[in-house]
């Protein structure tokens, strides 16, 4: 948006002044015109002009001073996007080093904590599912959502009641969700420079 | 099982005995196929045989239909024991479970080539 400003400056007042002396001057001549024009004639003749410029000036500002708010906004907005921005990049990066930490987990048998982390990746993918951005694959994004979900449980199962679980399908979805994490990094760096 | 649960297990198991659906192998012992935006899961846990622990429920087969949402939560599911054999329930259930592990494992497929494979062979003699 082209930036607005709202500077009033002793050269507006000068040259604004100006132009009701020019245009009263003017006015005057017209009603000089009337024989029977008498001095409150020119006064209020003269007045109205200066009021509807003096009307016009204020519509004027009140017009600048609404662009100059929208402007405000606007770089207000950007700003808290970008710190939404710049905040979700490191949360992606946090989590892509979390994706390692679950593979030390599932070696160390730790099913639990494996669990609490992978729920916190899908929580992170629903939040980047939400912003819809454009490139990132909603359906690659779903997939792995589900399958997070899944996998988080399946721990806690096994965990608490010992139940069957194939190592092998969960590391194969953290790899997955490694590579896209890394993939939305790449992209949130590409998208700052 | 309320009936809406019915209704979904006996189109599961026409649509997947169709190979119109196809089941997937989640990280337990389940198998899981997706519907809209929602997917379900059937699960079979075979009782380990003969321990026996005091004062300890004792482990038993069951069958269970998992509901879950886009966001990756379970948000329903049905169980169904052993003890409860011979109920339709469970007979229906059971009959998805295998067809869903026959789905994954594409049973059909690998038996229709043995059966060719086999018939080639009987041909050269």
């Amino acid at each position: 948006m082209k930036e607005s400003k709202l500077e009033f400056t002793w050269k507006h007042v000068l040259m604004h002044c100006g132009i009701v002396i020019a245009i009263s001057i003017l006015t005057g001549y017209v009603i000089h015109q009337d024989v029977c024009a008498t001095a409150s004639d020119y006064i209020s003749g003269v007045g109205s002009v200066a009021s509807i410029y003096a009307i016009g000036i204020t519509l004027w500002q009140l017009r600048q001073v609404k662009r100059v708010a929208q402007a405000a906004r606007d770089a207000a907005q950007k700003k808290s996007e970008e710190i939404a921005e710049f905040t979700l990049f490191a949360e992606v990066a946090r989590h892509q080093e979390m994706c390692s930490g679950i593979v030390s987990c599932l070696y160390g048998e730790q099913y639990e904590a494996a669990a609490m982390k992978m729920n916190d990746i899908r929580k992170l993918l629903i939040e980047i599912r939400e912003r819809n951005w454009e490139y990132v694959d909603k359906t690659v994004l779903n997939r792995l959502i589900i399958e997070l979900g899944n996998d988080s449980v399946n721990l806690q199962n096994r965990w608490m009641s010992n139940e069957e679980l194939d190592i092998k399908v969960v590391l194969k979805h953290i790899n997955k969700v490694s590579n896209t994490l890394s993939d939305i990094s790449a992209n949130l760096k590409n998208k700052k420079l | 099982m309320i009936e809406k649960y019915q209704q979904i297990v006996s189109m599961l198991l026409t649509l997947t005995s169709e190979e119109r659906v196809e089941w997937e192998k989640t990280s337990g012992n389940e198998y899981k196929v997706n519907v809209g935006n929602n997917y379900i899961t059937i699960l079979y846990h075979e009782a380990s045989p003969c321990i026996v622990v005091a004062n300890a429920a004792p482990d038993i087969d069951f069958l269970k239909l998992l509901l879950w949402n886009q966001n990756g939560e379970l948000i329903d599911e049905v169980k169904i024991e052993k003890r409860d054999f011979g109920s339709t329930d469970y007979d229906n259930l059971m009959a998805l479970y295998v067809a869903a592990r026959r789905s994954y494992g594409k049973v059909y497929d690998a038996l229709d080539n043995i059966i060719i494979e086999l018939d080639k062979t009987a041909k050269k003699d």
